[in-house]
């Protein structure tokens, strides 16, 4: 998977799209795009419970390493898969247009 | 626990994975939202149209800001899919603000619309915002049909509008109600629909009766089709689908001794123009007014009442092994006869003579019958 995350360092925070919804429906946590060429609308993107608490943290602010911080702070993984996965996680947010690099036009 | 790549999902699988979680949940995921009853046609089998000019009804439709504070509510009660129809929902000239709103709050919509009021600028709010798909109604393909069916010569806007939503990619469902007036156009309007724009086209003999008056000497059901030429509609078309075989192949017995048998008051709702929320848009009877509380207290209110609602008595229905296969249902029986479980006596015809002619049942080979339109 092509790593836009990767590319941009530790350093780099990611500002969230706002065409893209975030719900909590029952007991699944959503992604929803609602505008055009924002990818299928009739594709639903899930996330699970460190999905969506990395996307509640994702400011403008917070730096992949701030995230992967707050990970290891709340989840039971180590700082190295943390990191690893939340790496992948904005990868893939930012291949679909759900996120861009924070001061990116 | 990783945070993984967020896997793709459709509505469908996400419903299935909900509804996993807690089978019983009572929540108000799929809705239908009349957004007006006012309409630009006057279709001889429509069962709420007003005038498009009615001053009245306008009057006391929700306005935006109210319409914006309901879907707040229903985001925040769970609603995910919402169906926006009437009358027709282009007349109302705030239509795009109420649009726009139940976007970008994550409402997945669908649209009912009769096409003709799709300008430019709405197609391309449309395409900025794309609903999951826009139902049309064609009632016709030749001006005279058209017009008998709608009381307007509207049909070349209709098929403007169609072509300005496909030209912009969206995702575009042609259908129409059968009447007295285009039966025999059918097989030209599928044809028409699968020349010019590609697309398979679908089609309901079912006529409601009147839910809204307002509209002096409009009765429905004196257009609707008589159940045996359904039945040979159905031979014509069936062609192309199978689909009445399969689903005549299935089990249609009734599954259990419930009123409503289709989600009403666990995952589904309606809402009128007037802000008054029911079961389903076919039974006004029980309700709550969403002017006078919340959605969610509405919901509650009423969800588990209509959900567990038992059958009080026995009809023919209960002993019909191809129950379930029928459109009879409390809406039906309401607006039929005034009750929750009375049998519809049109619906209930045409369903034993698809029966006959679709299901394993089937003793007569294909026959076309007197009054079949002839085959395209």
């Amino acid at each position: 998977m092509t790593s836009g995350a990767s590319r941009a360092g530790r350093d780099r925070a990611y500002v969230r799209d706002p065409d893209f919804v975030f719900r909590r429906i029952a007991d699944e946590v959503v992604l929803l795009p609602v505008r055009r060429n924002m990818g299928d609308l009739e594709s639903i993107y899930t996330l699970n419970d460190v999905g969506a608490r990395v996307w509640e943290l994702i400011d403008g602010h917070r730096t992949l390493a701030d995230l992967r911080d707050a990970v290891v702070a709340e989840f039971d993984v180590t700082p190295e898969r943390a990191e690893a996965d939340v790496e992948v996680f904005l990868a893939r947010l930012l291949d679909i247009g759900a996120l861009r690099a924070a001061g990116a036009p | 626990m990783t945070a993984a790549a967020p896997p793709v999902i459709g509505y469908e699988a996400l419903v299935r994975r909900i509804q996993r979680g807690d089978p019983r949940a009572r929540i108000p995921l799929q809705g239908s939202f009349e957004l007006t009853y006012r309409c630009n046609l006057a279709c001889t089998h429509c069962w709420v149209n007003l005038p498009a000019a009615d001053r009245a009804a306008r009057a006391r439709e929700l306005d935006a800001g109210e319409i914006a504070r309901i879907t707040d509510e229903i985001v925040e009660a769970g609603g995910l899919w919402l169906l926006l129809t009437g009358g027709e929902v282009f007349v109302r000239p705030d239509f795009g603000e109420i649009y726009r709103h139940m976007k970008r709050r994550g409402l997945l919509l669908m649209v009912y619309t009769n096409g003709t009021m799709i300008t430019e600028r709405i197609a391309d709010l449309l395409a900025d915002y794309p609903p999951v798909r826009i139902e049309i109604s064609l009632y016709g393909v030749t001006r005279g049909t058209y017009r008998a069916v709608t009381g307007h010569d509207a049909l070349e806007r209709c098929l403007r509008g169609i072509r300005r939503l496909l030209d912009r990619g969206l995702k575009v469902k042609l259908k129409s109600v059968v009447t007295t007036a285009n039966y025999d156009e059918f097989v030209a309007i599928r044809d028409h629909v699968r020349r010019e724009f590609g697309l398979g086209f679908s089609y309901d003999p079912n006529i409601n009766f009147r839910k809204v008056e307002g509209r002096s000497g409009m009765h429905p059901a004196t257009v609707r089709v008589p159940p045996e030429k359904i039945v040979a509609l159905d031979r014509v078309m069936e062609e192309d689908t199978g689909e009445l075989r399969d689903f005549y192949g299935r089990d249609q017995r009734l599954p259990g001794d419930y009123v409503f048998n289709c989600g009403a008051g666990l995952n589904t709702y309606h809402v009128d123009p007037y802000g008054v929320m029911s079961s389903c848009m076919m039974v006004p009877s029980i309700t709550y007014d969403l002017r006078r509380g919340s959605f969610r207290e509405g919901w509650e209110s009423f969800a588990q009442r209509v959900f567990e609602l038992r059958r009080t008595r026995t009809t023919r229905c209960q002993s019909c092994d191809i129950a379930a296969a029928c459109d009879t249902c409390p809406g039906w029986s309401t607006l039929e006869h005034g009750t929750l479980e009375d049998p519809v006596d049109y619906m209930c015809e045409i369903n034993h003579r698809r029966a006959e002619a679709f299901g394993p049942r089937a003793l007569i080979p294909t026959i076309a019958m007197k009054g079949a339109p002839a085959h395209g």
